[in-house]
């Protein structure tokens, strides 16, 4: 399931000060299991990136002497029906996973944040954007994604799009409530008696302190963006074969069940470790941002 | 004051584990206070006093570590196990919050709220505690008191919001109440009415205030006794005139300086006392205030001052204690 | 409390409208000629032309929408352009897979889900709290798809002890029923139970801090009072409002489980229609989905105002 719609409300981060999100990250790094998770992120983005590199076979090499081997020291995660190696099939998957996850976030949040500031600054726009973002939100993410891959045919940037579209009436909620709260603050309020124009206080005086709630949001839409980039890709609405994605890896692995278990075991790992890690690190810069968590 | 004091706090000190290290937040405070008395601890805001009433039954947060006796009508309150405490609590001794309106459950009624405390310690049923709920409310000044049981504490008032907490924490005729800055979060005029419940209580049930605050105003106006705090110590303990009339640490007279009194200050400077209340790690060879102590000399420095008793029960713990009686009017 | 009512009323009634309006026009900005589709092998212009005029498809889109919405009202969806049936009866038998697997999952995860963060919340600190928010993230991290392809694996190849596809209406054979939808209900519900347990503490620790639960313990209240009668309640607002916003992603999780367990509902119906262009069918069901979501948030939205006495009475006497 996707997580995209898990994405939660959660209580507003309390303003942290300038510099304090220096401290902030000191502070989540001191926490094992964050620092653990941001390890291992760093580990499988640098993987990713430099999977030519590093990758030990071309993920479209076939090899019919070898096909379906358990893992082995030739093949560390074993080989498909197609003898291709799996571990290098893998990190170009996770390349694919990794882009999907970054882009899609950076759409939601380049249409999001706009229409969030708008709406909450502009109180006769606020009803007119809610309800556009209402009438998103009840198209269940999947279906959005099926439709647009029909429209569009099935791909990288098919799956870019659903995504980050699916997410931004989350980034646009949270980015309207912050702006609603925060033009309520007194430094606003001073702003404004000493002249300030809209936009100068949209961009120098909110939009700074909106940022904070937007990188609670963004740790935990990339890892769903991830999963949901897998589940697409197992759907066959995403990357399309021969490129290696890990849903299509896991999709195809399914006919071959009791043949070769690994080559269920090892993609599906891979995306479990890599959300895990990203939701390690998130949990460990949410609980540093807020300023209440800090003094438990 | 008859049989031995109600209560009767030696040495208590509490320290907490705090990210940044050990904090020392009470630091061998010790007083007492008799059946039906009015005491007043006083201080500015983190000297201690807050976690003093917290700590007298145990509701301080896991990690506190609290030593010293805490003599409660014969018993040492510190060791009790959790059990024991949750009967003492509500019942002989009750707690009155500073801010009314989260102190109260929001999604709770006011009747389900007051009769809560019957029910737990008197064990009467659901309709005898309305009935009793109905009486408490009415004697702390809460007009149409049977409509306000089904009311929901946003629906009311600060003022009326605080007598509910006062009604709920004398519900069960406690030996003491500690009411921790009752009056702070309210505007003057209602703080008067607070104060007057406080009285007409005291007198109609005999119950002892422990009255935590940093206001001298509302102390003139009910205490009795005073004890000044300051970084987790107890400094001067007085009778309230007493302490007015004639301050004997310089840091009570500094405190008394500084109320804003157009007759002393028609120069026009308002009295401060320089630098901040400190907060340490560990309790220090010395002086605390010395640092901000206009008559600061070495040995004030170097060596813990102890209680200096002098007459009528007046104790300064300062080793050059200002016998000059201050021109503060009380 | 009543003019918030008719305000989420009108509110849910301007989405709904603006929804079929979206589903109308995406559907037929799916590529291919929905006569052509409908005609099949025939590409006759006259018979074409036949099509267009028996289907209204060369009325204009506001006329079609008006039409569609009028008979969509009466019960009516159309015809499946696959199947010759009628759509309205197609989602009908494929409805009660989908709601019964949903429910066993709802269920399965708010029970979970809430005790086990209740737990979490109470005995800070201790191996148990630990344990549970790993479990809980790793039921954020795990792709419902793959650990439904993991547990088919465990329970029903290596240790066969479940069936791990096939449906059974919960009202012809309870226990048969329960028996398939065991494992497809856990694994639907394992991250719905991941977000309701996080939810839950977090609601409850932010409860537990609060004056009044100070309050309630100088009160001399038991451990149990404190816990279920004052900061569970508080906590119950926040957890129904996010268990609200979560039933549109099991939407979601409900059609890849229902894939890979192999179950006759909606979404298998939902990916057969796209992948042949059964506009109707795929009208249809969008519509359904839709018209579903923003009913199952409203009717949260009313939940969350008769839960919250600040809401349901209102008139502050500052």
């Amino acid at each position: 399931m996707s997580l995209l719609e898990l994405n939660t409300v959660e209580p507003p981060v309390r303003e942290t000060p300038p510099g304090g999100r220096r401290r902030a990250l000191r502070r989540v790094l001191r926490n094992p299991l964050a620092a653990i998770g941001l390890v291992v992120v760093v580990v499988a983005v640098l993987a990713a990136l430099l999977a030519n590199v590093v990758a030990p076979f071309p993920f479209d090499r076939t090899d019919f002497g070898a096909s379906l081997q358990p893992p082995s020291p030739a093949h560390w995660f074993g080989t498909d029906e197609l003898g291709r190696d799996q571990f290098s099939r893998v990190l170009f998957g996770l390349r694919a996973s990794v882009g999907v996850g970054v882009m899609s976030v950076a759409l939601s949040l380049t249409v999001g944040v706009p229409l969030g500031l708008l709406a909450g600054f502009y109180g006769w726009l606020d009803p007119l954007f809610s309800r556009l973002a209402d009438t998103l939100l009840a198209f269940p993410f999947l279906v959005l994604a099926v439709g647009l891959a029909a429209i569009l045919g099935p791909s990288l940037a098919t799956a870019t799009i659903a995504i980050g579209v699916g997410q931004i009436p989350q980034v646009f909620r949270v980015t309207r409530g912050e702006t609603l709260r925060l033009r309520g603050m007194d430094y606003v309020a001073a702003a404004v008696a000493g002249g300030a124009g809209d936009g100068v206080l949209l961009r120098r005086h909110i939009l700074p302190n909106a940022v904070n709630a937007l990188i609670v949001q963004a740790t935990v839409a990339v890892p769903a963006a991830i999963l949901g980039e897998a589940v697409l890709s197992f759907l066959g609405l995403g990357l399309r074969p021969p490129t290696p994605s890990l849903g299509g890896m896991l999709s195809s692995a399914e006919s071959l069940f009791r043949d070769g278990p690994w080559l269920v075991v090892f993609p599906g790992v891979s995306i479990v470790l890599l959300t895990l890690a990203l939701n390690l690190f998130g949990d460990g810069l949410r609980d540093a941002l807020d300023p209440r968590e800090a003094r438990r | 004051m008859s049989v031995g004091p109600l209560l009767d706090v030696e040495e208590l000190t509490v320290r907490f584990r705090t990210e940044d290290g050990a904090v020392l937040a009470v630091d061998a405070a010790s007083f007492a206070m008799g059946e039906g008395e009015v005491l007043a601890l006083v201080g500015e805001s983190g000297c201690g006093k807050s976690v003093t009433a917290l700590a007298l039954t145990g509701l301080l947060p896991r990690g506190a570590a609290v030593s010293g006796r805490i003599g409660f009508a014969g018993r040492d309150l510190r060791g009790l196990p959790e059990r024991d405490l949750r009967r003492i609590r509500g019942r002989d001794i009750a707690y009155v919050f500073q801010e009314p309106m989260t102190s109260l459950n929001p999604v709770l009624t006011v009747g389900r709220q007051v009769g809560e405390v019957l029910r737990r310690h008197q064990g009467m049923g659901t309709a005898a505690a309305r009935e009793r709920a109905v009486e408490l409310l009415e004697l702390v000044g809460i007009p149409l008191p049977r409509r306000r049981l089904g009311e929901y504490p946003h629906q009311l008032s600060g003022g009326m919001r605080q007598r509910v907490m006062i009604a709920m924490a004398v519900a069960c005729r406690p030996r003491l109440i500690i009411a921790d800055e009752p009056t702070t979060a309210l505007d003057v005029t209602v703080q008067a009415g607070i104060l007057d419940v406080l009285r007409t209580l005291r007198a109609e049930i005999g119950t002892a205030v422990l009255l935590i605050t940093h206001d001298l105003g509302v102390v003139a106006d009910i205490a009795e006794r005073v004890v000044v705090m300051y970084a987790g110590r107890t400094i001067e303990e007085a009778h309230a005139e007493a302490l007015f009339a004639r301050p004997s640490h310089p840091y009570t007279r500094g405190l008394l300086d500084a109320v804003p009194n157009p007759a002393r200050h028609s120069d026009g400077g308002l009295r401060e006392i320089p630098g901040r209340v400190p907060v340490l790690a560990s309790s220090p060879d010395a002086c605390t205030f010395a640092d901000r102590c206009g008559y600061a000399d070495g040995l004030c420095r170097t060596r813990r001052p102890a209680m200096n008793r002098g007459p009528a029960g007046h104790q300064v713990r300062c080793w050059h204690p200002l016998s000059v009686p201050s021109t503060v009017e009380a | 409390m009543w003019r918030y009512v008719l305000r989420r009323l009108i509110e849910s009634a301007a989405t709904f409208v603006l929804a079929t309006i979206v589903v109308f026009i995406g559907v037929r900005a799916l590529p291919g000629d929905p006569a052509r589709a409908l005609a099949g092998e025939e590409s006759d212009p006259q018979a074409l032309a036949e099509i267009r005029r028996a289907y209204g498809l060369d009325q204009s889109i506001v006329v079609q929408y008006i039409r569609y919405v009028g008979r969509a009202v009466q019960g009516d969806l159309g015809t499946s352009a696959r199947t010759g049936l009628p759509v309205s009866q197609t989602i009908g038998h494929a409805l009660p897979v989908t709601l019964q697997l949903s429910t066993f999952a709802i269920v399965v995860a708010v029970v979970i889900g809430l005790s086990t963060g209740i737990v979490a919340s109470v005995r800070r600190r201790t191996t148990a709290e630990w344990a549970a928010n790993t479990v809980a993230l790793l039921g954020l991290s795990i792709p419902v798809f793959w650990f439904g392809q993991m547990v088919i694996l465990l329970f029903a190849i290596a240790y066969p002890v479940l069936p791990a596809s096939g449906f059974v209406s919960f009202f012809s054979n309870p226990v048969e029923s329960l028996r398939h939808l065991l494992l497809p209900g856990m694994v639907l519900g394992s991250a719905l139970a991941a977000v309701i347990m996080r939810q839950t503490r977090s609601a409850m620790l932010e409860a537990l801090g609060s004056d009044y639960i100070r309050t309630a313990r100088a009160k001399g209240l038991g451990a149990g009072q404190v816990v279920v009668g004052h900061a569970l309640r508080n906590s119950l607002i926040v957890v129904t409002t996010i268990v609200g916003l979560q039933l549109g992603a099991l939407i979601s999780g409900v059609v890849v489980t229902e894939q890979i367990f192999v179950l006759p509902g909606f979404g298998k119906l939902i990916v057969d229609a796209v992948l042949t262009r059964d506009y109707p069918m795929i009208q249809g069901l969008v519509l359904v989905t839709a018209t579903a979501y923003i009913v199952i948030n409203l009717l949260v939205d009313l939940l969350y105002s008769v839960i919250d006495p600040r809401i349901r009475v209102g008139g502050a006497a500052l």
